[in-house]
């Protein structure tokens, strides 16, 4: 387990991502000077007065430059300060810690289905090349990226939930079975996004490590092919799938925003839409700067994973 | 040409001839309410049913295509464009344009798609012109890291060489050495991004952050119709099926100008 | 065209302790402090095994790599940044001509442009210059206006030839022109670069691992290796009684080659 992961390695990942991470937020500092008009009349939403905006542009300095006011909101972020809601009248780090958890079992759940869905079709066309089963499975990267992710959470709710009634329509319910219950949808859903770009990748690495030296070789030293499949092949396909996934992640998670939506699950996808419907800044601003983050931090752990994980040595015996 | 392409451009040409010849099509005004027949069932008049204003779906259906055809395509030419020529600067100066240029996309990369398509929109006020800015702010960073890549290889081939090696000043290399040959890979992905782009507008449109109703769009039609999903599914299952259409139609396109340059 | 009969005996190119490094862990120093003449229209063969820095060098000859050292043009230095003008005195012809023209550009709009950008024709004449070049670089007037995807590959190195004699060049740098190239078509194209060396006054400076290709068409050679140049000498001599033990066994690994006849 040599790998890469060097302490050198590990320096330079962390010197980026600092870079990273401070650009990131001097991009959602700039959020507010990109909303025409006065930032404090932004910052308190339209039902202020003239008077509370007048006194928060003074609080707050906004009559300040650019970089003063810079400098103070990652003062504040760094405090844990992530500002606070018009609307709930509550602090946004409280609201955020709340609903995250919520995304992230969303996530998981859409991880676990995403797997159970893409490595057998990805084996059922790799191992038949050209033939009718590959042709179908090289079409659902086709159809599934051409679709809107809520479109998919739609066609899911209407029949498992409107017609069939046998799961939720939404909300989260209050207990872990009913948690459970209400993420089986949102995470098909979140499943169905990421299943195309898993199968395409999978497919494609899987052709290449069956074509490889060492499937054969597995195969003459008298292994069963379906153990060749699973125990070799596969697990060398893994690193590259994962670090496809890691690269659309920017993509995959953006589309939680609108799923979470659609099933009406209390995540920070939600917190940001109602955000947006309330026109409560600091919220949309602050889990903007959140799903950055959970971006920033799943990259570098894939990384630093494929760093540790020298693909030689898995791809090895 | 592939069958897949011939297939999606015969697919997207019958879209494209029927949301152009929408006028001629549906014999309703998108916008015209009929109060006493909402939530219709389809009809000879009204061939999809009526939505929750009386306003015949199938013409909505058809104009709203409009919008989101030319929207989409309509964004991507200036993620395109901007994209491509910081990739061309990038990987052909390398040193620190190369790094500035980098440094930037690696943050624009480090926001989901949607969440900062969704701020920027945000920011801006709903509307199209919204629709634009938020699209080329993100959107750039595809094309920038494909051209990049390619330059990146076409840049030590012998017929750039020889242009430097001519003196011939750099935003000609740039602009007839490198740019016709390393702007395939690019238009190639030019397609599955208009696919993206028409699905983020839709999105947008969904979240009530796009077209401004009354105007139809397929994205606004299916939030209109979500509430009455269990009663009147068409509201919102009509627009999606020429969502998933039109995306079917552009994918194939895609993948088979990939499949015929051999990517 | 260019006056070739003043200064004939002097040099044209002269390097004085030219070295490339390439940046990275660790840098590659791959040309180390040479120093070479180069006279007016004199073939000039550099002749080493694979990896020891000649395209190197030939690159930085031609201003497409930065180098230390100096680079003397007719008596004036020539920098690594260059104008316009000087860029045009040293000009290259590559080794692989699928990789050496512009797929976009017909042949004759190749040689075009750069009589175009440097202004060596009014524009009314550029494209009449263009196909008198690809003729004296020997390519086939039928293909002049055909891209390179349908040409062979020793005539797209006519293309390139062409191409650098458009710019009149002082020095032309070819490397390993011919390696690339099917062996029938090989001695032609050298019997092409020779052919203009001795018609134009060009100096040649050819880049080959081949001795028998420097015996054929060079006056002098130098040997390089590791970086540096172990040995230079007219090549008769070169070839009769190599000092460097490392030019003896680049002989050895040449058993037909003996000392030239005459
Ligand atoms: N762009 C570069 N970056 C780093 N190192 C390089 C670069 N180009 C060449 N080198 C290294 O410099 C050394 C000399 O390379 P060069 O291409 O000059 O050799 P050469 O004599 O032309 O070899 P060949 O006969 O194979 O063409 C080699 O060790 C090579 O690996
Ligand atoms: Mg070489």
């Amino acid at each position: 387990m040599a790998g890469r992961l060097t302490a050198r390695y590990v320096a330079g990942r962390l010197a980026q991502l600092a870079f990273v991470v401070l650009g990131v937020t001097v991009a959602t500092f700039g959020l507010l000077h990109l909303v025409p008009g006065n930032p404090a009349r932004t910052l308190l939403g339209v039902h202020a007065t003239a008077g509370e905006v007048a006194y928060l542009s003074r609080e707050w300095g906004l009559t300040r430059p650019l970089p003063v006011q810079y400098a103070g909101y990652v003062g504040r972020l760094l405090h844990g300060n992530l500002g606070t809601s018009v609307y709930y009248q509550a602090p946004v780090a409280g609201l955020i810690g709340h609903a995250l958890p919520v995304t992230l079992a969303m996530l998981a759940v859409g991880a676990v289905f995403g797997t159970a869905f893409s490595v057998p079709l990805a084996l059922l066309a790799a191992t038949r090349p050209g033939r009718p089963a590959d042709h179908l499975v090289r079409a659902v990267p086709m159809a599934g990226l051409g679709m809107p992710p809520f479109w998919i959470g739609f066609i899911l709710l209407l029949v498992f939930a409107l017609t069939l009634r046998v799961l939720p329509a939404g909300g989260y319910g209050s207990t872990p079975a009913a948690h459970l219950e209400s993420l089986i949808l949102p995470g098909l859903t979140v499943a169905a996004v990421t299943t195309p770009v898993l199968v395409r990748s999978l497919r494609l690495a899987l052709l290449e490590v069956l074509g490889g030296d060492f499937v054969t070789a597995a195969t003459a030293r008298g292994l069963t092919r379906a153990r060749v499949l699973l125990r070799h092949a596969l697990r060398n396909t893994m690193v590259p799938a994962v670090s496809v996934l890691a690269v659309n992640l920017g993509y995959l998670l953006g589309g939680t925003v609108v799923i979470e939506n659609v099933f009406g699950l209390p995540g920070i996808g939600r917190l940001l839409l109602t955000g947006i419907l309330n026109r409560d800044f600091d919220i949309v601003q602050s889990v903007t700067l959140v799903y950055a983050l959970l971006v920033v931090l799943i990259n570098l752990g894939a990384d630093l994973a494929y760093a540790a994980l020298d693909p030689r040595v898995v791809l090895g015996r | 040409m592939t069958r897949t392409l011939a297939a999606g451009l015969a697919l997207l040409a019958v879209i494209a001839g029927m949301v152009a010849c929408a006028p001629l099509l549906a014999a309703h005004n998108p916008g015209q309410q009929d109060l006493l027949h909402v939530l219709a069932g389809p009809s000879a008049a009204h061939p999809l049913g009526t939505d929750d204003l009386g306003r015949d779906i199938w013409a909505r259906l058809l104009y709203a295509g409009r919008a989101d055809l030319a929207i989409g395509f309509a964004a991507v030419a200036a993620p395109f464009v901007i994209g491509s020529a910081l990739g061309l600067l990038a990987g052909y100066f390398g040193g620190w344009p190369d790094a500035a240029i980098m440094r930037v996309l690696d943050i624009v990369v480090a926001f989901p798609f949607y969440v900062l398509v969704i701020a920027v929109v945000f920011a801006l006020g709903a509307g199209v012109g919204s629709i634009f800015i938020a699209i080329t702010a993100v959107g750039w960073v595809s094309y920038t890291r494909i051209v990049r890549g390619e330059v990146l290889v076409a840049k030590r081939l012998g017929y750039v060489q020889a242009a430097r090696a001519a003196g011939l000043p750099a935003w000609r290399i740039l602009l007839r050495h490198l740019a016709p040959n390393v702007l395939s890979q690019a238009v190639v992905y030019a397609m599955s991004d208009i696919v993206l782009t028409i699905l983020a507008v839709v999105t947008l449109g969904y979240l009530g952050l796009g077209v401004q109703p009354p105007a139809p769009e397929w994205g606004a039609m299916m939030q209109a119709g979500e509430p009455y999903l269990s009663i009147h599914p068409a509201l919102a299952t009509a627009p999606g099926v020429a969502v998933v259409v039109t995306g079917l139609a552009l994918s194939m396109i895609g993948d088979g100008l990939a499949a015929g340059l051999g990517i | 065209m260019r006056d070739t009969t003043a200064r004939s005996a002097e040099a044209v190119l002269e390097i004085r302790d030219l070295s490339v490094t390439y940046g990275g862990r660790p840098p590659v120093r791959a040309v180390r402090g040479v120093s070479l003449r180069l006279a007016r229209g004199e073939a000039l063969g550099l002749v080493g095994e694979s990896g020891c820095g000649k395209s190197s060098l030939a690159r930085a000859l031609a201003g497409l790599e930065p180098a230390e050292g100096q680079v003397m043009m007719n008596g004036r230095p020539l920098p690594h940044r260059r104008t316009r003008e000087q860029a045009r005195r040293v000009q290259m012809v590559f080794q692989d001509p699928y990789a050496s023209l512009n797929p976009r550009m017909t042949a004759v709009q190749t040689v075009a442009e750069m009589l175009r950008v440097h202004r060596l024709r009014p524009k009314d004449q550029i494209a009449e210059r263009a196909r008198e070049l690809l003729d004296l670089a020997g390519l086939p007037s039928q293909v002049a206006d055909t891209r390179p995807a349908a040409l062979s590959g020793g005539q797209r190195q006519r293309v390139a030839i062409a191409r650098a004699l458009a710019l009149e060049p002082d020095v032309l740098v070819a490397d390993e022109p011919t390696t690339a190239l099917d062996v029938s078509v090989q001695a032609v194209i050298l019997e092409l670069l020779a052919h203009l060396r001795e018609t134009l006054g060009l100096a040649l400076l050819l880049i080959t691992h081949n001795l028998a290709v420097v015996s054929a068409v060079c006056d002098r050679a130098a040997v390089m290796h590791s970086g540096e140049i172990v040995e230079q000498a007219a090549v008769p001599a070169l070839l009769a009684s190599p000092q460097h033990p490392y030019t003896r066994r680049l002989l050895a690994a040449v058993p037909r080659l003996g000392p030239p006849p005459g």
